[in-house]
This record gives structure tokens, sequence and C-alpha cells, in this order.
């Protein structure tokens, strides 16, 4: 059995394709038909957005009380309807995505980031993979492709799959089966800045050792690189951590006692701190403090309501109107949709000044 | 790990020189004569009726779990050929049954539902000799019968695809090819290619192909280590795979 699973490892390339570079490039999208690309603007509209690889609120076996592991045709085409009514009604210029599905069993086949280019007024696009496996011999998943997309109103001349640190602990076939976390970056050409990068990460749910506060670490040494290249950047991402100033860690009304260990963000409250500090949040973290409910935009049962911030917004530029239009999409009151029906992720919509 | 890139570097140099041989392989016009069993490793259980008749089960590890019985019937000879016809029947409900499971190992879903599936599967064998190398090619078909409802994924993976492609999409025809020789006394190769097509399914096609080096180990044994290749058309799209190909057989 070590043989066989040796050899199945080291010819990764003929047998599961599971591993990927330290950086490589990322794959590159088109609508199928272009809408506007102004040639100015003076802000530009970004909405960050877990979206659940289209999954909604059906409850599938990793979650409490789930029972679900392949969506029909039907389901996923409903789903990303919604999204995309959702995505087209709102307009943004760039929106930055999480949890998108890519030719996956579970999701029908269906290229998640094509379909959304395709039915909003979105034109180009990157996606990068963090779970690929030809075949995932567990629960049935079979073919898996499960990533994070950018996209843009404008051409993307280039954009890169950096790797994130993985964690150490799994042992080596979990660890070569497992989630491959990564930094997304896309190079968007905009008519009057050729310097601009949107930049998408998904960290580390679980904290085992170290590996989050790695993946962040990791997350800022590529933000300043690009910083110090000159570049003018917009990030965003689910980071699965929670700011300084949560007056709640763990004992979330959504825990799922019993089935699932609880969620504990205790003596992790500092590891975002060097992005709080080096570069300008979309959620101002003394807003954050004097009421963490706004910027919550995560819950894994929406009877419970949204239950805590993990999805977070960041320039090295400047937010418009000193950021006071940024917020968390949680309901027709905040945001003006009701978005928790959509995802178990609300949307970020953060606005930048460009000119 | 220097050791794992020269075994993967090894698998794939051996698909340079490869073939198909007689009374070792299952894949060729020959039958084992009257009396005569043969096993391998993972080969099937095989024994010889006549001189002319050959009925084979699945290997006994298999037996519960993907129950099939084989005939293969030898003809007279068409001029230089040897002609033989193969006719098995199988039952893989049991098999895909225990596939259908939660965690690791789960190679289908959970909820899946698995109807009872009669597969048939039939082919003619053309075996010949040419410059001392044994040649064969084969042409055939198999159908698949569904009883109940039937609710589960096709297993998008190299063999397993072309299996549950057939078992959903009820026929399936096959083309085969093979070439087998030997160097020396004791070392030979062997190649067997086979090809799928699927006239009903979305995904129509699959191609198999298994290269081995053949050490006869002694008259009524013989040891192959090689290459199995399968490329084939998923859903979403073509893609490619290749596994080691160990076996042991002994005739008795």
């Amino acid at each position: 059995m070590f043989t066989l699973l040796s050899f199945l490892f080291a010819c990764d390339g003929t047998t599961l394709r599971a591993n990927f570079a330290d950086e490589e490039p990322a794959l590159l999208y088109e609508s199928e038909s272009k809408t506007e690309m102004p040639s100015e603007k003076d802000t530009l509209l970004v909405l960050n957005y877990n979206i659940k690889y289209g999954g909604a609120r059906l409850t599938f076996f990793w979650e409490c009380e789930g029972g679900r592991y392949n969506m029909t045709d039907d389901e996923v085409y409903t789903h990303l309807g919604d999204l995309a009514t959702f995505i087209s009604d709102v307009d943004p210029d760039i929106l930055i995505l999480q949890e998108v599905d890519r030719n996956s069993l579970r999701s029908g086949y269906i290229d998640q980031t094509q379909y959304l280019l395709d039915n909003t007024p979105l034109n180009y696009g990157a996606y990068a993979s963090q779970h690929q496996v030809d075949f995932l011999p567990t629960d049935g998943m079979g073919h898996v492709d499960f990533g994070n997309a950018i996209l843009s109103r404008w051409p993307i001349s280039e954009a890169s799959r950096i790797a994130l640190p993985l964690v150490e602990s799994y042992p080596a076939y979990y660890k070569y089966l497992y989630l491959k976390r990564h930094v997304l970056t896309a190079k968007i050409d905009l008519p009057w800045n050729d310097a601009f990068y949107a930049v998408n990460t998904h960290l580390e749910a679980f904290s085992e050792g170290n590996a989050k506060l790695n993946q962040i670490d990791k997350l800022h040494s590529v933000l300043s690189g690009l910083t110090e290249q000159g570049f003018d950047w917009v990030a965003a991402g689910d980071l699965n951590s929670l700011p300084k100033g949560s007056e709640r860690l763990s004992e979330f009304p959504d825990d799922c006692a019993g089935m699932f260990d609880a969620d504990d963000y205790a003596g992790e409250e500092d590891w975002m701190d060097p992005l709080f500090t080096d570069f300008n949040s979309a959620m101002d973290l003394d807003a954050y403090a004097e009421n963490n409910e706004a910027w919550f935009s995560y819950t894994g049962d929406p009877e419970k309501g949204w239950t805590r911030a993990l999805d977070y917004v960041f320039t090295n530029q400047t937010w418009a109107n000193e950021g006071a239009d940024n917020l968390v999409m949680q309901s027709v009151e905040q945001g003006g949709y009701e978005t928790i029906y959509l995802s178990d992720h609300a949307p970020v919509q953060a606005i930048l000044e460009v000119q | 790990m220097s050791v794992l890139i020269s075994l993967c570097t090894f698998f794939a140099f051996s698909s340079i020189a490869s073939a198909e041989p007689t009374v070792f392989t299952q894949n060729s016009a020959t039958t084992l004569s009257k009396g005569d069993w043969s096993i391998g490793v993972f080969s099937p259980l095989r024994y010889g009726l006549t001189d002319t008749i050959e009925l084979s089960v699945v290997h006994p590890g298999w037996v519960l779990t993907a129950p099939h019985i084989r005939l293969m019937s030898q003809y007279d000879k068409l001029g230089r050929w040897s002609v033989a016809s193969r006719h098995q029947l199988g039952y893989p409900t049991p098999l895909l049954k225990q596939l259908a499971r939660e965690g690791t190992g789960g190679i289908l879903p959970p909820d899946s539902t698995i109807p009872h599936t009669l597969v048939s599967k039939n082919d003619v064998y053309f075996g010949t000799t040419v410059n001392e190398s044994e040649m064969t090619l084969s042409v055939g078909f198999a159908l698949a019968l569904e009883l109940g409802d039937s609710d589960y994924p096709t297993i998008d993976y190299a063999y397993g695809f072309r299996q549950t492609n057939l078992y959903q999409n009820k026929t399936a025809l096959q083309l085969g090819f093979g070439w087998e020789q030997f160097i020396t006394e004791k070392i030979g190769f062997r190649t067997w290619s086979k090809g799928y097509y699927f006239p009903l399914a979305d995904e129509v096609w699959a191609l198999e192909q298994r290269d081995t080096v053949l050490f006869q180990v002694s008259e009524t044994s013989q040891a192959s280590v090689g290459v199995n290749w399968s490329v084939a058309e998923y859903p979403w799209g073509e893609q490619w795979h290749a596994f080691p190909a160990l076996d042991w057989m002994w005739i008795w």
C-alpha cells in the first residue's frame, strides 16, 4: 500500500493531479459578449463574495445536519442565476469571488466563472484552483476543481496563482488530497492606470498549528511586494479570521454541537494586525469595535442570522468618501438585498477612489 | 524520492517495447488446454473445460463483490488466423453499493441509488503469428441492463468510467489489438490496447493500453511488470492517467 501511495504521489502528473507549483499562471476567461468598458471612472465598486460553489442554503454533508452530496444541474443553475441577478443589480467593476467550482462533479460540471461572466456585466476573469483532484475518493466527491476568481469589467492581462503555506500537521496523504490555499493576483488594464492589481485569497478555515498565521504573513508579503513594485491594488477575501475588537471569539449561535468542534478564534485576535496597520481596510476597526454585528459576513445557519466577520477588503489606495460607503450587504436594511439565502457568506462592498 | 522517480521513468520507458501472449493472457484467440487451471495475483481464475472451451470467473478475492462468469470458445482456424469468442455475464451491483459510502473510500456518494445491473460483454478474437510474434485483434460489443431506479454518477476516472458509462448508457462497442514477443527465452514484452465507443452516452469514447515486460519464470509461471495507460472523454474534457501494471500468473 505504501509503495502504491508513493507511486501515486510521485507520479502526480499521471494519476490524481492534486499538486501545484509555488507560482503558476492562473486561468484567464472572457465573457461571450462584452459590455461597456468605461474609459474613465472616479471610483471603482469592488465586491467580495464567497459564493459556496453555488450551493446557496442547501446543507451539504460537511455542514451542520447536512445530508446533501451532489447538486442537480437545475439547482446549480437556479442558484447561479440568483447570484448573477444580484451581481448584475449591484453592477460591480471588480468582483472577487471565493469558493467557485470549475467542472466539479458536485456542481454538475458547470464552469461557474464562465457562467457568471456570461450572465453579468463583467467581461474578463481569472481563476485559480485551491482544490484540484482528478478523482477524490472521499464521500463520492469524484472530480473536484474548486477555487477563487477575479472578474473585471476591463481586460486582465496576466494573473498568477501564488501558493500559500500548507497545514503541516496533516498526514502526507491528507495534505496531498486536501485544499491548497493560494493568493490569486490579476493585473487589470484600467484605461487610466496600467499598474493596477486585484488580489484574492481564501485562508485556512481551521487553525491547525500556525497554518493560518503563516498564510496571513504570506498574503501580507505579496501585498507589500506589489506596493514596493509601484502597483496600486485592491485585495479581498475570506480570511477565516476575526479582527481585534471582536466581542465573541467562540460559542457562536450557529455552532453545531455534537457534530463538529465548535469554532474558537481565541488567541488569533492579533494575527491580522499587520494587514490593518500597513494597508487601508474597507472596514474601519473603530467602527467594528462599536458595532461588530454590522460587519458580520458569515453564518452557518440562516435562522440564527449573521454571526461573525470573516470577509475583508484592503487597498494601498484610498477609499471613496473616507470609507463611509463600504459595508457588508447583509439584508434589505443594510445593503439593499436579502443575501442570507444566496450563500453562507454575505458580499462585502467597497468603493475605491481611483482618480 | 530518486527511487520513485526511477520507478516512474522505468514505467514510462517500458511502454516503448510491449505486446500480448497466448496461454498466459486472457486476451488472445487461444484457450487453456483441457483440465488446466490458471490464476494470477490480479487475474481471474480460469479453467480449460475442453481443449477449445475455457471457463473463468472473477478473481476469487472479488467473487462476492463483482461476480461474473466468462466462457471462451475456440473455433476452427480461418487460414492462418486462430479464432475464438468470449462471452461474459456480470453483476456489478454489490461492488457499486460497496463503493457508495461516507468518508475515505467513498468512490460514489453515499446517497446514490444503485439498481440491479446485468452486464454482458462479447468479443471475437483473431490471432496469428507474425515473425515469431503473436498478434491478436478483437472486436465486440457490450450490453447493460439496469433494473429499477438508478441515481448515481459515473465514476469519472480511469477504468471506472468506461464501466459505469456502459452501465448507465446500455451499449459499448469494443476494438482490441495485442502484440507479444519474446526477445530471449525468458524475457519478452506484451502490449494490449482496447478502445470503447459508447453510442448512447454524452461522453463517447475511452482507450486503454497495458504495456508490460514479461518474465517467464518457468513453463507454468509468468511475471509481468509495466504500465497501464488510460485516456477517455470525461464530462469535463479529455484526460489521461497511468498506473503501474503488475501481475504473476500460474498455470497448472
